[in-house]
């Protein structure tokens, strides 16, 4: 998985690229709290294809780390099937998710 | 007397009448005395007519002395000094013979001037000579190697700049011979002078080494001086570091003995773990339902497959009372041993909480608030849970983040997905869950399964996905679930061509009869 990050004067937005898994999870975590410690961080998901369980058991682990120090996540960008994926998941009402990343970082 | 000193004398008067002349005046005039006497002077020495303009007494300047030259009529030439001293009224003409002296001081100026032009040719060799030397010196100076000139008395002629850094410039002293640079008190043992042939000569001067190369020059010998300190630490630094690598070599070797053993140790601890999950995975196997249901106007089919001996699938059939039956499909995430016993702790916790609740969501809701007071890891499970009513043919249905159930309607032939949506188990707690009815008729399947079935990966790294299972629950639905299953994961086996899944696989499938 590749992984740009843009820096705007509202925070940080993370574009994983490609799947997110056992394998790639460990580090798109360890980038989210490193830069959850200088800003609002901001995921877009437009170049993510899946996220299997293991993807997803780290991005809720994710999510109760940065709620015990009164931090979120916020989600945008999702494709049909993610937002799918979110739904039946329940996770789509423990997130912020958004369809912009304009929208994201202006909340 | 007055001859001898070759001094010509004549006496005039106020007339310029010759009263007295000497011998040697006659002699050198070539005229006798006597026809010299009554003459008057300048008639006489100058054939004028008159005074002299120059004469000194018409001048009366007796004081100066005045220098001319006389030819006599018979040849001879005189250049003499002339002194006038006048006594009572007369005069003395002294004129003293210079002609030999004058000669004499032409040879010497001559002699002067040439010595002259050979002192400055000697000069600007001289000048030359030092500007070269001037030139090799600076030469020298600016060279990378140290150099120094040595004479056959030992004395060091010049001792360029790089030398005198190169070495400590205190004990270049004054008059220094060039063994005291060596730190000896008298010749070197290799001292090219004594040692003929003598070309190059290694040697630690204080913390530098140096080699030094010999040239002779005639009566010099030049020496240059090679600092050879850093390719000696170099040297050092690699000869070290062969034999630390020579160290490090057979420490890797003992290493790579002590690894050898190691894996072998670790593959007795493998198998010994592989047998601990082997135990696990009977237990969890034993967890499992037997049989199918038998329930009239119900077929049942399952399969369950497992990519390691203890799985996070888990399925089941439990009885409900009052004529329903509970069927649960969970998956737990992650795998191994922590995901078997999280699935036997949901096993237990759904048959305990199950007896008597015909609700789906509300069963969803007590395991929620269980699981989350038990899962102390990272972990979740994913839980679709339905309960059949056996009497009026309908089921209540509930979703805890497990993707939609398929339901083929025989009715119109195709397959619809039961979307109904509700927080994965074990997360956070006090949740609500979404609950759905739905009444079945005959030739209706439900078809539920764990996402390692649609995520099924074949060699080009495609998935095996969720249209082509649609599309082959449709093609085998006239089947008996479990014959249906059989076919499906033949063509699951097929399109994968891999020996092992990615993932657990667990299907549950259900047919009104």
């Amino acid at each position: 998985m590749e992984m740009n990050i843009k820096e705007s004067s509202k925070g940080f937005i993370i574009y994983p690229t490609g799947d997110i898994d056992i394998k790639s999870s460990p580090m798109l975590k360890s980038k989210v709290l490193e830069l959850s410690d200088r800003g609002s961080v901001v995921l877009s998901l437009k170049h993510v294809h899946y996220i299997n369980s293991s993807g997803l058991r780290e991005i809720v682990d994710l999510f109760k780390i940065l709620k015990e120090s009164d931090k979120e996540l916020r989600l945008c960008e999702m494709s049909v099937d993610m937002k799918e994926l979110f739904s039946f998941t329940g996770l789509s009402k423990v997130f912020k998710i958004f369809d912009s990343e304009k929208d994201a970082l202006g909340s | 007397m007055i001859d001898e000193f070759k001094t010509s004398l004549f006496k005039i008067d106020n007339d310029f009448k010759i009263v007295f002349a000497s011998d040697s005046l006659s002699i050198f005039l070539g005229i006798s005395i006597k026809d010299i006497i009554g003459k008057s002077c300048y008639s006489l020495l100058n054939q004028y007519s008159s005074p002299c303009k120059f004469c000194p007494i018409v001048g009366n300047k007796f004081e100066l002395k005045y220098y001319y030259e006389l030819v006599s009529d018979n040849g001879n030439y005189g250049y003499f000094v002339a002194n006038i001293t006048k006594s009572e009224d007369k005069y003395l003409i002294s004129m003293l013979d210079m002609t030999e002296m004058r000669a004499y001081n032409r040879i010497n100026k001559h002699q002067i001037k040439e010595q002259e032009a050979v002192i400055s040719r000697l000069k600007n060799e001289l000048n030359f000579n030092k500007r070269k030397l001037a030139f090799f010196e600076r030469s020298l100076d600016n060279s990378q190697a140290g150099a120094m000139f040595v004479d056959r008395d030992y004395n060091i002629i010049h001792i360029n700049l790089k030398l005198r850094k190169l070495i400590s410039l205190e004990i270049v002293v004054v008059n220094s011979k060039c063994y005291n640079i060596y730190g000896y008190d008298s010749p070197c043992h290799f001292c090219p002078w004594t040692n003929v042939g003598k070309e190059r000569q290694a040697k630690v001067i204080g913390d530098i080494s140096v080699v030094i190369e010999f040239t002779r020059m005639d009566h010099y010998i030049l020496e240059i001086f090679r600092d050879v300190t850093k390719d000696l630490s170099y040297i050092k630094s690699i000869k070290e570091n062969q034999l630390l690598l020579i160290d490090k070599q057979r420490q890797m070797e003992i290493l790579n003995i002590d690894l050898i053993e190691t894996n072998d140790k670790l593959k007795v601890i493998q198998g010994a773990m592989d047998d601990e999950l082997k135990r696990v995975g009977y237990i969890q196997s034993s967890l499992l339902p037997k049989n199918n249901p038998e329930i009239d106007g119900y077929d049942f089919g399952v399969v369950f497959i497992s990519t390691k001996y203890a799985s996070g699938d888990y399925y089941d059939f439990i009885d409900a009372s009052e004529g329903n039956l509970g069927i649960v499909l969970a998956d737990v995430s992650g795998h191994g041993t922590p995901a078997a016993v999280i699935m036997a702790m949901t096993r237990a916790i759904m048959r305990s909480y199950t007896l008597g609740v015909t609700s789906s969501s509300s069963v969803l809701s007590m395991v929620n608030e269980v699981l989350c007071d038990n899962i102390y890891t990272k972990d979740f499970v994913t839980m679709f849970y339905l309960v059949l009513n056996i009497e009026n043919d309908t089921i209540n249905y509930s979703s805890a983040g497990h993707h939609p159930v398929l339901f083929y309607d025989a009715s119109e032939f195709m397959v619809k997905k039961l979307n109904v949506s509700g927080l994965l188990l074990g997360i956070f707690k006090e949740q609500e869950y979404e609950e759905k009815v739905l009444t079945l008729d005959t030739g209706d399947i439900l078809f539920l399964y764990t996402d390692g079935l649609v995520e099924v990966i074949n060699k080009h790294d495609e998935q095996y996905g969720y249209d082509r299972l649609l599309s082959k629950i449709i093609m085998y639905s006239s089947l008996r679930p479990q014959d249906m299953i059989n076919e499906i994961m033949q063509d699951v086996k097929d399109f994968t061509s891999l020996e092992s899944y990615r993932d657990d696989i667990t299907i549950v499938a259900m047919k009104k009869g």
